[in-house]
């Protein structure tokens, strides 16, 4: 019979039980070996991942000290990308759009996506919703692009706005008025993506011990009170992974914008990531899209870093 | 409680007018999709279909895109590589979060920068990469990206959910005499099977959605995966409607579709994990 | 069985899957009984494949050699693919590209065979018209054979012109005053684009049409983006802006697939090349019964017609072993019965003289070349070495956008650009 446990901790247990008491489950021979075997653990994951990527990406930090333009050979250029990119004029509306929307997708498909998965926990028609806001994702990513580019343009809500007889929103340009298409495409990923936060969200709430949420109810814990006190603190694990990975795929957002603007009109909703595959590819500089690519790389891992080793102490202590 | 069965009420209401203007793209692709084109051109895309075209329209997209093989290709893609790294993750999580590796921070951010690196700048290196070892353009090379892409993000999701699994389950396995690799079995896995389920879903949407490595690590029509040929349909030169293209668009996306309505009932009745109290 | 279990059997899989996968034949499947051999035609023009690959079989069973299509449905990957492969042995033994500027870099590389000597018997015996090969050479010889050639046309809908009586323009005041009439009626008269790459359009068709010397001079760095043509040309264009003439600017890439204004008669005249034609086809429309072409008229009478035209040609890799073989087949191609049959699944014009199309659209167009002697200038995009046009064409869109903003600042950044690059070259 498990009394309620203290806030922060819904999933009780003697998980917190300090090191000590570990070490005596097994002696330090033990242990030694233990540690060996554990370590074949990660080598399938290493291997694949550095064998398939590390390549890559040294290559690609080579790449950012030449004048490499994906054709003839190369010359060594030392820090002379680094230096372009700090003159580029593009550089301002690069980082500007990057963390437009770095924090809109942050906070609006993973704020949205809570707030529907706690909402609808256990209301009827759960599933109903869950399929709603899935079904974006679920028809993929280029019938998202084909069918918001088509919206977004003139044949698309501006008819629907004339038929409406909102006269001045059927003349916005949404793709074309600058910053108003950085927000469009941003509306657009959301609609895309809220559905798989909310998804793991929904599995995120399924792990909470249901004894300890029908404990708290009889407690009078209801509503509010029992978001804050039950329920969020044991979504907290999942919600970091979501909130890690919205980080990592916000800073290099890319493929719808590629996909409706190309980062345009002339470079105005472009973010690092679509940079620098501009530069290498449409502009053949592949020494200073490398060069791009490496600053954002650095960018990300420092956000993410830092995210990350927090959330790790956290779940230690 | 009246107040709270209220606010709960009100919250309730709005999320229906938020799924009504969710629904609304995904009903007008499908009712453009069943558009034949002079239907399409000579009225409003918001007009209901006037005949029914959606056979006609996916059989010209099916025909000038080539979805055949590419269909079939992307389904040993998409559920190998997803399967696959879900294990291969699950192996690296049991280790960072349950066996606490030394250096295991460490270890977690090799795999997870994967990710980090901008995707799309892997183009040429894997390109070359692969022409150099030999994997390019063959079944197994694809697998193996596929593969690789996707553990960052499993090993992430599942190193989470480890955590959230109580110790004492695994101390008792321990004591009992059990190895490490059969209390990842017996006693992680099954619990995490809600997890993974997802993992999958998404692994394989994500494989499936691929566009870019499928049409650099390949040449050949009998490897290529489906959404290298759909994209055919699109652009400049010779594209075509747009009930064509998103007919073709729908065409492609029906096995994420099939396999999200087949694996619901998992997330939607959730998964009762008084089992691990038992 | 549990999850672990599935896990095997699916991991199990996973092995049978990869040698599957390592033992599936990569790229070309070698001769057959009836020595037919088919080489990889690489291209990023995935629409055109069943076109590509029917032709290829009747290259085989002419000549023993023949193509199979070997699509890239972005543009980008597959020129970055291309480039990354071109001096090595595994390029591609065919595939398409661009012309004039930007082949220039391929063939300084190495990468593409010359076929100098076939030019000749194509221009002497087919008629190639060597307007259009000159934009395959470089350094007196040539690198490329024409796969496409499209004129820059204006297309027009013949229900909006029949409805307010107004016929093909022979003058450019003529043209004004259509455009007027149907201002007038609520159409719009041209239809307008705005991408990254498409902000070229207008700018090439009106400085062409005042001054085509200036135009040559500008796009091999002569002359500045500052120079009086082109202050007058960039004058010009706002004009007809101001006067409201142009649709308000849409997104080219998502639109000319599906040109729905055009198609319903929103916008009445489309400047696009007639590769566009096939999408106005499957749209529904009927050339020579919904909708028409011509070729723009000059803007100053004096310099005589003028029009711009687009090529891409097939090229063949300089370091492929298959080399001679795809030589070959490219030979093969240039006969012309292939090109009539080509043409004919295309809904192309050949640029050969003997080889005659039957679209009624591109009948009146080549008439009107003749009967104007039209003087064919190569595209800017292609005129001008990429380092200028990608990014003046996408500067382009912000006047696109904002028809009135601070002209010479403007044309200044785009000089700044452009003699980035004309000063260091050669």
């Amino acid at each position: 019979m498990k009394t309620l446990p203290p806030p922060g901790r819904a999933v009780g247990g003697p998980r917190g039980a300090p090191v000590a008491e570990r070490a005596t489950l097994s002696g330090r021979h033990q242990r030694r070996r233990r540690s060996l075997s554990s370590y074949l653990f990660v080598v399938p994951a290493l291997v694949l991942v550095v064998g398939m990527f590390w390549y890559s990406i040294v290559m690609t930090v080579w790449l950012s000290f030449t004048n490499s333009n994906g054709l003839s050979s190369a010359q060594f250029v030392g820090l002379a990308n680094y230096r372009a990119m700090l003159s580029d004029p593009a550089l301002l509306t690069n980082v500007y759009n990057t963390l437009i929307w770095a924090v809109a997708m942050i906070v609006l498909p993973v704020g949205l996506g809570l707030v529907a998965a706690v909402a609808l926990k256990k209301r009827r028609g759960r599933s109903v919703f869950q399929t709603v806001f899935y079904l974006p994702y679920a028809i993929g990513f280029v019938t998202t692009g084909v069918i918001w580019s088509f919206l977004f343009g003139t044949s698309g809500f501006s008819e629907l706005f004339n038929a409406l007889g909102f006269r001045s929103l059927a003349n916005v340009q949404w793709l074309n008025q600058v910053p108003l298409n950085t927000y469009s495409m941003i509306v657009a990923s959301t609609w895309q993506t809220m559905g798989t936060d909310m998804l793991l969200f929904f599995v995120g709430l399924d792990t909470i011990d249901r004894q300890v949420t029908e404990a708290a109810s009889l407690d009078g814990a209801v509503g509010w009170k029992m978001f804050r006190f039950i329920t969020w603190p044991s979504l907290s694990a999942m919600t970091r992974v979501i909130i890690a990975i919205s980080i990592v795929n916000a800073l290099q957002a890319f493929n719808l914008i590629w996909v409706m603007t190309q980062g345009g009109p002339y470079g105005s909703s472009s973010t690092f990531a679509v940079w620098t595959y501009q530069q290498s590819f449409q502009y053949y500089k592949m020494g200073y899209g490398a060069a791009i690519a490496v600053v954002l790389t650095v960018f990300v891992l420092l956000a993410s870093i830092g995210y990350l080793r927090r959330s790790l102490r956290e779940v230690r202590a | 409680m009246r107040a709270a069965k209220v606010k709960g009420g009100l919250l309730y209401s709005c999320l229906a007018v938020a799924a009504l203007l969710w629904v609304l793209p995904v009903w007008w692709t499908l009712t453009n999709a069943i558009k034949s084109p002079n239907d399409f051109f000579a009225h409003p895309f918001y007009d209901v279909p006037r005949e029914f075209n959606l056979v006609s329209n996916i059989s010209t997209a099916w025909d000038s895109a080539g979805l055949g093989t590419g269909f079939i290709n992307s389904i040993i893609y998409g559920v190998v590589g997803a399967a696959a790294s879900i294990v291969i993750a699950s192996l690296a999580a049991y280790a960072i979060s349950v066996l606490r590796i030394r250096g295991g921070f460490i270890v977690f951010m090799a795999i997870f920068s994967g990710t980090v690196f901008p995707l799309q700048m892997y183009i040429v290196p894997l390109f070359r990469m692969y022409n150099s070892i030999g994997l390019y353009d063959s079944r197994a090379g694809l697998i193996l990206f596929y593969t690789a892409i996707s553990v960052p993000f499993c090993t992430l999701v599942l190193r989470g959910f480890y955590t959230t699994v109580p110790g004492e389950l695994r101390e008792a396995a321990l004591v009992e005499g059990a190895g490490e690799a059969r209390i990842l079995r017996s006693v992680y896995a099954p619990l995490s099977i809600s997890a993974a389920l997802v993992l999958f879903l998404f692994q394989f949407t994500w494989i499936w959605n691929d566009l870019l490595f499928g049409i650099v690590l390949t040449s050949s029509p009998s490897v290529r995966p489906v959404m290298a040929s759909l994209t055919s349909l699109m652009g400049v030169y010779g594209g075509s409607s747009l009930p064509v293209q998103l007919a073709g668009a729908l065409v492609a996306a029906s096995p994420m579709l099939v396999l999200f309505f087949g694996l619901r009932r998992f997330f939607t009745e959730g998964l009762s994990l008084v089992a691990r109290r038992g | 069985m549990g999850v672990r279990g599935k896990k095997q059997v699916l991991a199990a899989a996973t092995c049978i899957a990869a040698l599957a996968g390592t033992t599936s034949l990569a790229g070309v499947p070698a001769a057959s009984a009836t020595s037919q051999a088919y080489l990889q035609l690489a291209n990023d023009k995935p629409g055109w494949t069943s076109g590509f690959n029917a032709i290829g079989k009747d290259l085989a069973k002419l000549d023993g050699v023949g193509w199979q299509a070997q699509p890239y449905s972005s543009t980008t990957a597959f020129q970055a693919v291309v480039r990354a492969a071109a001096t090595t042995s595994k390029a591609p033994p065919l595939f398409t590209w661009w012309s004039g500027q930007q082949l220039v870099p391929l063939v300084k590389a190495g990468a593409v065979a010359n076929m100098t000597s076939y030019v000749k018997t194509w221009e002497a015996k087919y008629g190639l018209n060597p307007d259009v090969e000159d934009a395959y050479k470089v350094n007196g010889q040539y690198y490329g054979a024409p796969l496409y050639t499209s004129d820059w046309v204006m297309y027009y809908n013949k229900k909006d012109f029949a409805k307010y009586h107004l016929s093909v323009p022979l003058t450019w005041s003529a043209l004004m005053q259509d455009a007027a009439t149907l201002k007038s009626h609520g159409i719009a008269p041209f239809a307008y684009y705005v991408d990254d790459w498409a902000g070229f359009i207008w700018f090439e068709q009106i400085l062409l049409e005042e001054d085509p010397s200036a135009y040559q001079a500008l796009v091999n760095g002569k002359i500045s983006y500052t120079s009086a043509p082109v202050v007058k040309a960039m004058a010009t264009w706002r004009q007809i802006a101001d006067k409201g003439y142009f649709s308000p600017p849409m997104n080219i890439d998502t639109e000319l697939g599906s040109p729905t204004p055009f198609v319903n008669g929103q916008d009445a005249m489309l400047l696009i090349g007639s590769w566009e034609e096939s999408s106005l086809t499957k749209a529904g429309m009927v050339p020579g019964k919904d909708f028409g072409a011509f070729i723009v008229p000059p803007i100053n009478p004096k310099v005589g017609w003028q029009a711009i035209f687009e090529t891409g040609p097939v090229v063949v890799s300089a370091h492929n072993s298959d080399m001679q073989q795809a030589l070959k087949a490219v030979n093969t191609f240039m006969q012309p019965s292939v090109q009539q049959a080509w043409d004919k699944l295309m809904d192309f014009t050949s640029a050969e003289s003997v080889v005659k199309s039957t679209d009624p659209t591109a009948v009146y167009v080549a008439h009107e070349i003749t009967a104007e002697k039209v003087h064919l200038n190569n595209r800017y995009w292609e005129a001008t070495p990429p380092q200028v046009a990608v990014p003046v064409s996408s500067d382009l869109s912000k006047f696109i956008l904002n028809p009135n903003l601070n002209l010479m600042p403007f044309l200044q950044t785009l000089q700044k650009t452009a003699q980035a690059y004309w000063a260091t070259a050669k």
